[in-house]
């Protein structure tokens, strides 16, 4: 099968057609030829848009599936297809499952599932058992069975020992731990971000402190124990410029903030929507401001759907009952069609492509001739409203329904399959 | 006002076996109820119910968030007392971050011309309140020599109050008001409370009780200003 990526613009740094409109030729899942006029005929699908771009296939370092234990929620299936509609090639999945993801026997069923599916699963392990920060889980066999990361999920309970013993741990195969800072006991039941918006709603507020003083205790653990440690969930302010000056002190620390966080600020909760009910929490436009900057300048690495499947059961509530997350994997691409410009998207792209794969010592596919193909295409000129018509994931917890976006996924192209093209 | 009425508490209804509060509200609808009087512990939950359902709803309290009615029998308290309350300086004392008698206060007093100090230790006043217009103190003579009315508010044993200050023997202490700090201000303050009073905690029981509260008239028209609102939002008029 031969498809033609037709006057596209390439967004990939590591080949010589960077921020070129070129046409591409892919032929049996290989990039077979890019010039700048190539002949349509014989060619089995042509792919067109006013502003066609196409880069390396899209990396979340941190979404959720819901297989095993909740499957009427989300199951390897649905997310791959959410995923795939996104524009996403690679998952990195949470170990918060149930059974937790904590054994080399979980670690390998993820591989085939991911062999099965459109995109590929890039299992996770749980740094401890049951992600209850306790006791350390079987790191080292994980590893061996394939985990890229360890980490005990979004908003979990850690302590900053075990932490401690964890980053220890894996130096012996320079392992990876991905730490949510956010700090339980200061949030202490906090619903929303502390603000002025909090207090007129009568909710509790979760102090940028809860998230901050997270920073701070990774950056010295990295210090002490000279280990690589990535943050997800960095919404503060704050946060980003402890991790900018850590940065630049040498400490081995990365990054990833939500593509919720750079668009919606406290104040949409003034209707008490559930669906805004998030952890990290939706922070003030002075941290959305910093956010946007940040990725621009790569202080933030990454950016994460977090997307988090919830049933209508643990949405429909009062606010204060309802479950923390929303899905957010068809979402990611359109939000930053709406933060970024034509000076900044390649740095929005960058945050979604190469620099999540230097995290995971991922092979960085090329678009370039003779290159296996892994490629999301898509327009940002191109409006795109997220209905529940679209919506793959079986959860339908999003705020963004019904919402028009400046930009459009077309779709991914990788391991044979042609997604949403 | 020959209102038919039926009683419903959460503790002895569905929603402790897991049926959800839409559920259970629909049920009493399908009685054909005209209107709601909701008090519920989650903040938003009267606006959670105006989303749902149709029928009038009257907050009677949601979380700590707002109560709405305890506001408009304050004010008219105040002004049934003082008369015009623009100018007039209220103090607010206590737990506010726990309170909705507080945040529905600040709105309705503000809006009324008057000024609001809220008075209580740091740990029950949250961050940004200042952000709304009020003033805040820590020093509770300070602030009753400040006012012309002083709203104490009830310690809420049952909520998260207790946790926030080593105990009620010293809460009482710093920011209780007992008679002889009452006596000691240089002019006479009304003494206002939303009830029910927790006597010897905020207030002691011969300031309570003394002819410069008015926590009974508070009552009283309490009564009234509850009858007026159902009366107007049952299209009556």
């Amino acid at each position: 099968m031969k498809i033609l990526f037709q006057s596209a613009t390439i967004f990939d740094r590591s080949s010589a057609h960077h921020l070129q409109q070129r046409d591409v030729l892919v032929e049996e899942n290989i990039i077979v030829k890019i010039g700048d006029k190539i002949a349509t005929d014989q060619v089995d699908q042509v792919i067109t848009s006013n502003h066609l771009c196409i880069s390396q296939g899209w990396v979340d370092m941190n979404a959720t599936v819901e297989e095993p234990g909740h499957e009427y929620r989300e199951t390897y299936q649905s997310i791959s297809k959410a995923a795939a509609a996104g524009g996403f090639t690679h998952l990195g999945l949470m170990p918060n499952t149930q059974p937790t993801v904590q054994n080399s026997a979980m670690i390998e069923m993820i591989a085939k599932n991911s062999a099965l599916s459109a995109c590929v699963f890039i299992p996770y392990g749980a740094m401890t058992n049951q992600c209850e920060g306790k006791e350390l889980a079987e790191l080292y066999d994980m590893h061996f069975a394939g985990a890229k990361a360890f980490t005990d999920g979004n908003s979990a309970p850690y302590s900053t020992n075990v932490l401690k013993r964890a980053m220890l741990y894996v130096k012996a195969f320079d392992g990876l731990i991905i730490l949510d800072p956010y700090d339980q006991s200061l949030a202490d039941g906090g619903l929303m971000h502390e603000g002025i918006t909090s207090v007129k709603l009568g909710m509790k507020g979760i102090p940028a402190i809860a998230e901050e003083l997270g920073v701070v205790k990774a950056i010295y653990l990295s210090k002490y124990t000279n280990t690589r440690i990535h943050l997800i969930n960095i919404s503060s302010a704050g946060s980003v410029e402890l991790i900018r000056e850590a940065k630049a002190k040498g400490v081995q620390i990365t990054c990833s903030c939500n593509a919720y966080n750079l668009i919606l600020n406290d104040e949409k909760l003034i209707d008490y929507d559930s669906n805004l009910k998030v952890l990290p929490p939706l922070r003030s436009n002075a941290d959305i401001a910093a956010l946007v900057k940040k990725v621009i300048d790569g202080t933030i690495d990454t950016i994460c759907s977090a997307h988090t499947p919830i049933d209508e059961e643990g949405k429909n509530l009062e606010f204060d009952l309802a479950s923390n997350g929303m899905i957010g994997l068809q979402t990611v691409f359109p939000i930053l069609s709406e933060v970024s410009n034509s000076k900044t998207l390649a740095h929005f792209i960058d945050a979604i492509s190469n620099r999540p794969r230097a995290i995971l010592n991922q092979a960085l596919p090329t678009i370039a001739e003779g290159s296996k193909a892994c490629i999301t295409a898509f327009d940002p000129g191109k409006q795109f409203t997220f209905t529940p018509t679209v919506n793959f994931s079986k959860s339908k917890n999003s705020p963004f329904f019904n919402q028009q976006f400046k930009g459009s996924v077309i779709g991914t192209f990788f391991n044979h399959q042609n997604k949403s093209l | 006002m020959s209102a038919d009425i039926i009683n419903f508490s959460a503790s002895s209804s569905s929603t402790s076996k897991g049926e959800t509060l839409i559920d259970t509200v629909n049920n009493i609808l399908a009685m054909k109820v005209d209107m709601i009087v909701m008090r519920h512990s989650s903040p938003g939950a009267a606006q959670f119910l105006s989303k749902h359902i149709k029928a009038n709803i009257i907050n009677a309290g949601d979380g700590t968030h707002e109560h709405p009615t305890q506001a408009l029998l304050d004010a008219y308290s105040i002004r049934e007392k003082h008369g015009d309350l623009k100018g007039m300086k209220i103090a607010i004392v206590g737990d506010i971050t726990h309170s909705r008698v507080a945040l529905s206060n600040i709105f309705c007093l503000q809006k009324l011309g008057a000024n609001v100090r809220l008075c209580g230790p740091p740990t029950l006043i949250p961050k940004y309140i200042e952000e709304l217009g009020v003033e805040v103190s820590y020093n509770l003579r300070d602030t009753l020599e400040w006012c012309d009315v002083a709203n104490m508010l009830r310690i809420q044993l049952e909520r998260a109050s207790v946790k926030n200050f080593p105990s009620l023997r010293e809460y009482s202490l710093f920011y209780g008001l007992d008679r002889e700090l009452l006596d000691s201000l240089s002019k006479k303050i009304t003494i206002m409370h939303p009830g029910p009073i927790n006597r010897g905690v905020e207030i002691t029981s011969d300031v309570a009780d003394s002819d410069q509260s008015i926590i009974l008239q508070q009552v009283e028209n309490g009564v009234a200003i509850r009858m007026a609102v159902m009366y107007l939002l049952s299209g009556k008029n």
